[in-house]
């Protein structure tokens, strides 16, 4: 084992890392592991409170006010929960690491201006502008996919150059420039490679910022709609029977807490040994 | 703009102060909880009863209904039938609005003319059709002028509230409402509450209650709490799992009918056979018993139950009988089923969106894939006007309709060919709807709503589900009871402290 | 930008502040006019095609952009913006009437956040690794990994369901106050507490605060003046970044789940109603106090910090 695995690894962790890896098999299987189909109904057992049973068998989680089993409904929405915040979390990635690479490289007026454009997009209430650009141009899974990464790029793109700005002044980034490199591959094979322990570092931060603020659009009800599913929607759902039925809104946002802090813990961890001071 | 800035600081200012100096309301003061939030006060613009709760007790009209659903005088003293399509009203003297204007032939006909005007935006168009004007033929003497005969007109008269000529035409009329009432409208306090106290000029005895606020609170939870924490008086709707938890409720089977429309210009659904199908599919039994805890049952197949106009008794429920459904649906020609889309619009009905998955769930046990498509409300109301025939009218609407009338006739719009929102056309009961309205003799009239029902009995314009019950929460000391037509009358409550 | 004086930080930062503002507006002009049908959006919901078409000219949208762009800003500057479509009112006058409930959430929110979280960063700061510190840290990692209307949620469920306590939602008396006020404290409060207890950290390992632990002088002393003192910026200015935080969005859900009737919950309301001209005025307004709460932080730390300096 390399000493970067070692100390990376300990059974604290392993938890975090074993929850994240179910996770995904949800995500990726689908329904495959869900108890029950997560659309059935069964009007007759309605509302029942976790650990009991129904005609159908036992309901761990519990039923909701149609009869659905509580736990395949959390198993299926895990996967355009994930999706979603996976590919807005890439594409907030991708142009804020872009934007950051030309503001840390070329300087001068490109910098301030990325600069600018990020302090201006921080200072705005972004997710009130969300709510804004999805009630005009209606809530749709694409929709929520194109504002979410308006969200996290500045982070981004402020490492980013920070570290680009740290790495272009290095000596090997100075030979390559001498030996004639393209500025595209200076940036492509020699900056960027050193920096993505510390980006990936700040994406599985950004990626849990992104899944939370999905989850508020779509409790919000302007996020995605039924029947898809999301931990945010169904927390919406169980919003109306907290006082008869509290699991129902409660447990899949425990489900959400969950991943997000486990995200949390390994960026930490993932921080802590690769030595940066993030 | 700069004395709009300034009232705009004035109003932050005066925010800020008011909300900081939120106290415990005095314990006199009864509180009534509505959902949503009245978008204006008019009362002869909204039909919601979230508005009519504040509007009703401040507006009166010509008519009212008595204890029993019949028709008995209010404003007007008598009335009586001139000719086929006049009414003459002779009205009450004495009787002032709150602002000092009287109340007279002149103010009626204005307040007639004013609803019916199609200028006028007002969501009681339904509720007004064939009134064409009134004038007024004395200082005390009206005369209603209706499009042909009219049957219904004094019902309709029951709803159809007085305003002062005056105060009326300004435009801030529905934010400061003025009537002739028992109460008088005091303050709005957005997104918070509406105050109302006693008119001491009230034309009768004077109500129990000195003053009364209609109080915004969104969420049911939060409504029954106050309710159980002795905040609020009177809750309209509580939730069936909430009836138990109030300290009193009262549970009644209202004038509210919930169903699911059928577009039968739509090629599936052209075929009675597909509809009667549709409707044995529906376990309504089932739907009253576990979605609403029996606070509702089954319809008779029919927008009336007994006691109203046009009630047939030979009608029952469709039984749920999913066999017969399938086995129609083959004879028809659609063994494999088909798609269609079923339209609810959200947060309006108790547990609408509830019983559109519930029905979407058991059509599909019989072959018929349905998606359910939930509306904000006004995009819901325009849907549903988009005439059948065109191609992005609806497949199926779920909704309720109430009959408040008590008159078959309430339901005109959606059976006829040309009703506004009608999705079917039988020439045979625009016939006999149109004369239903024609003709005064009540006794032949509900021989032909008779007729109308036993036609969609074969024929149905919808999934018939259930008649819905009103479920009322009120606090210890409040001593109410419900109305036939869900009107609160604050001014015949009392509280017992 | 320290280097400047401060009539002339003032002054670029006011600029700043305009062009953030300036920009804000464009976005929500391109998002509105460009991408929706404005007319359609602003027409009641059964309004004919030739009335929205009528209303579409009187719009001037047939004009070309930058002509529809200069009125459309020269009206929002006379404080003009529109007449909502749901209460018939000005927008601007609805908006402004929802902003003191929020601002009076959010305020509250920010002193306990503030207290709270600083008062446990510097504890924890001072014992790292110690029982207090371990604790408040995981749990304030947790805090910010749960969706904040969650967490309003359970609230609800345990103080006003379970244990009858409080109100469940709405603004009726001063304990409406409570648990709105407490979701957001409890999650802003974690980042201010995480922050603060880093800058307490470092100050501790400074070499004025080992000489001072060596000399043996009691560690409240040490703590009291100079730790306080150095990690004041740090706590005011996180402050400040939170209230920031708070009025971009996060405050907004909450009130939706309190039924709070502050601008969140009034955004929500538009929304559902398609209230264009009160969505974007709610979007401008909470906009402009975004920028000028921005500012003032801004402001505050550049002053701190020279008088931090100098000392």
């Amino acid at each position: 084992m390399t000493p970067l695995l070692q100390r990376f690894l300990s059974w604290g962790l392993l938890i975090w890392v074993g929850y994240l890896l179910m996770i995904t098999l949800f995500a990726l299987t689908g329904n495959e592991f869900a108890p029950y189909d997560p659309t059935r109904q069964q009007v007759v057992a309605r509302l029942l409170p976790p650990f009991s049973s129904s005609s159908r068998g036992f309901h761990w989680l519990g039923t909701d006010q149609l009869g659905r089993d509580l736990l395949s409904n959390m198993i299926a929405g895990a996967r355009l929960t994930l999706f979603i915040g996976l590919i807005s979390n890439a594409v907030g990635m991708a142009i804020g690491v872009a934007l950051g690479m030309i503001a840390g490289y070329y300087g001068g007026a490109v910098d301030r201006l990325v600069m600018r454009l990020s302090e201006a997009q921080t200072a705005m209430p972004m997710f009130l502008v969300a709510i804004f650009f999805l009630t005009v141009l209606g809530p749709t899974v694409l929709n929520v996919v194109i504002i979410l990464p308006s969200l996290v790029w500045p982070a981004f793109a402020r490492l980013v150059r920070a570290e680009t700005l740290r790495l272009r002044s290095a000596l090997f980034v100075e030979a390559a420039v001498a030996t004639g490199a393209t500025d595209w591959s200076v940036l492509w094979s020699s900056i960027l490679p050193n920096m993505a322990p510390r980006i990936m570092v700040l994406a599985v931060i950004e990626l849990g910022h992104v899944m939370l603020a999905e989850a508020g659009l779509s409790f919000l009800g302007i996020g995605v709609q039924p029947p898809a599913t999301t931990w945010g929607l169904l927390i919406a759902r169980g919003r109306a029977y907290l006082a008869v039925a509290w699991w129902l809104a409660i447990l899949p946002g425990i489900m959400l807490g969950l991943t997000v802090l486990a995200l949390n813990m390994l960026s930490r961890r993932f921080a802590a040994t690769s030595g940066s001071a993030a | 703009m700069r004395t709009s800035l300034i009232k705009n600081l004035a109003l932050l200012s005066a925010g800020v102060f008011f909300l900081l100096g939120a106290a415990a309301k005095p314990s006199k003061l009864v509180v009534i909880a509505v959902s949503t939030e009245p978008s204006t006060l008019d009362g002869q613009a909204v039909i919601d009863r979230n508005s009519r709760v504040a509007s009703g007790n401040i507006f009166e009209s010509l008519l009212d209904r008595g204890a029993n659903g019949e028709v008995i005088p209010l404003l007007a003293e008598s009335y009586k039938n001139l000719n086929d399509a006049t009414w003459r009203f002779t009205l009450r003297k004495n009787v002032k609005f709150h602002n000092g204007e009287p109340f007279n032939a002149e103010a009626a006909a204005f307040s007639v003319n004013r609803i019916t005007d199609k200028a006028y935006k007002t969501q009681r168009a339904s509720y007004i059709q064939k009134i064409k004007g009134a004038k007024a033929v004395d200082d005390y003497t009206v005369d209603v002028m209706t499009d042909g005969i009219n049957a219904v007109l004094p019902v309709q008269m029951t709803q159809l509230v007085m305003v002062p000529p005056v105060a009326a035409k300004d435009k801030s009329f529905g934010v400061t409402p003025v009537g002739t009432g028992p109460y008088k409208f005091v303050r709005w306090d957005r997104g918070r509450e509406i105050v109302l106290a006693v008119n001491k000029n009230y034309w009768r005895e004077k109500p129990s209650i000195k003053e009364f606020s209609v109080r915004v609170i969104p969420d049911p939870q939060t409504q029954l709490s106050a309710l159980q924490a002795g905040e609020i008086d009177l809750v309209l709707d509580l939730l069936p799992e909430q009836a138990k938890l109030a300290p009193k409720f009262i549970s009644v089977p209202a004038t509210e009918f919930s169903y699911i429309q059928f577009n039968a210009h739509k090629k599936e659904l052209a075929d009675p056979r597909v509809r009667v199908a549709l409707n044995l599919a529906v376990d309504k039994a089932t739907l009253a018993k576990a979605l609403y805890q029996g606070h509702g049952k089954p319809m008779d197949a029919q927008h009336l139950s007994k006691g109203m106009l046009g009630y047939n008794v030979r009608l029952k429920p469709y039984p749920y009988d999913p066999k017969q459904a399938r086995q129609l649906l083959k004879e028809a020609g659609y063994a494999d089923g088909f798609e269609l889309v079923l339209n609810a619009p959200i947060g309006r009905y108790l547990k609408g969106e509830e019983t559109s998955e519930f029905v979407a769930a058991q059509l599909k046990e019989v072959g018929i894939k349905v998606k359910v498509q939930l509306h904000e409300w006004n995009a819901y109301r325009k849907l549903g006007r988009i005439p059948g025939t065109e191609a992005n009218a609806f497949d199926l609407k779920y909704g309720w309709n109430s009959n408040e009338w008590f008159d078959a006739s309430r339901i005109v719009s959606h059976i006829t060919c040309k009703g506004t929102s009608s999705k079917l056309c039988d020439k045979r009961i625009d016939e006999l709807m149109a004369q239903g309205i024609r003709t005064l003799d009540q006794n032949a009239r509900d021989r032909y709503y008779q007729e109308v029902w036993a036609i969609l009995n074969k024929s149905p314009h919808a999934i018939y589900l259930l008649q819905q019950n009103l479920i009322y929460g009120l606090a210890q000391r409040l001593d109410w009871q419900p109305r036939l037509d869900d009107e609160v009358n604050v001014a015949a409550t009392r509280v017992s402290e | 930008m320290n280097h400047l004086s401060l009539p002339s930080f003032l002054l670029a930062r006011l600029r700043d502040g305009l062009v953030v503002l300036f920009l804000v507006t464009v976005v929500i002009f391109v998002l509105g006019h460009m991408l929706g049908d404005p007319a359609a959006l602003m027409s009641p919901v059964d309004a004919s095609e030739q009335e929205i078409a009528h209303l579409r000219h009187q719009l001037g949208l047939d004009r070309s952009f930058a002509e529809q762009f200069a009125s459309y800003f020269g009206s929002l500057v006379r404080g003009d913006f529109g007449q909502s479509l749901w209460q018939d009112r000005p927008a601007l006058t609805v908006v402004l009437e929802a902003l003191p409930a929020t601002v009076l959430l959010t305020l509250v929110a920010l002193v306990f956040a503030g207290l709270g979280g600083s008062l446990l960063g510097i504890l924890a700061g001072a014992r790292p690794e110690s029982a207090l510190d371990r604790a408040a840290n995981f749990l304030s990692i947790t805090a910010l990994s749960v969706p904040n209307f969650w967490l309003g949620l359970l609230l609800i469920v345990i103080f006003a369901v379970k244990l009858r306590m409080l109100p469940t939602s709405g603004f009726s008396s001063w304990q409406s106050l409570i648990m709105p006020a407490s979701a957001l404290a409890i999650i802003h409060g974690a980042r201010v507490f995480q922050l603060v207890r880093s800058a307490t950290f470092e100050e501790m390992a400074k070499p004025y605060a080992l000489v001072a632990r060596s000399k043996g002088l009691p560690e409240r002393l040490i703590l009291g003046k100079h730790i306080l003192r150095n990690t004041a910026v740090t706590m005011l200015t996180t402050v400040g970044w939170e209230y920031v935080r708070m009025m971009g969005g996060a405050a907004f859900a909450i009130e939706v789940v309190f039924a709070w009737p502050g601008i969140g919950q009034l955004m929500i309301h538009a929304a559902s109603r398609q209230d264009f001209p009160v969505l974007q005025a709610a979007v401008i307004i909470a906009g402009a106090f975004v920028i000028v709460t921005n500012g003032i932080v801004d402001l505050l730390y550049r002053t701190l910090d020279m008088r931090v300096r100098a000392a």
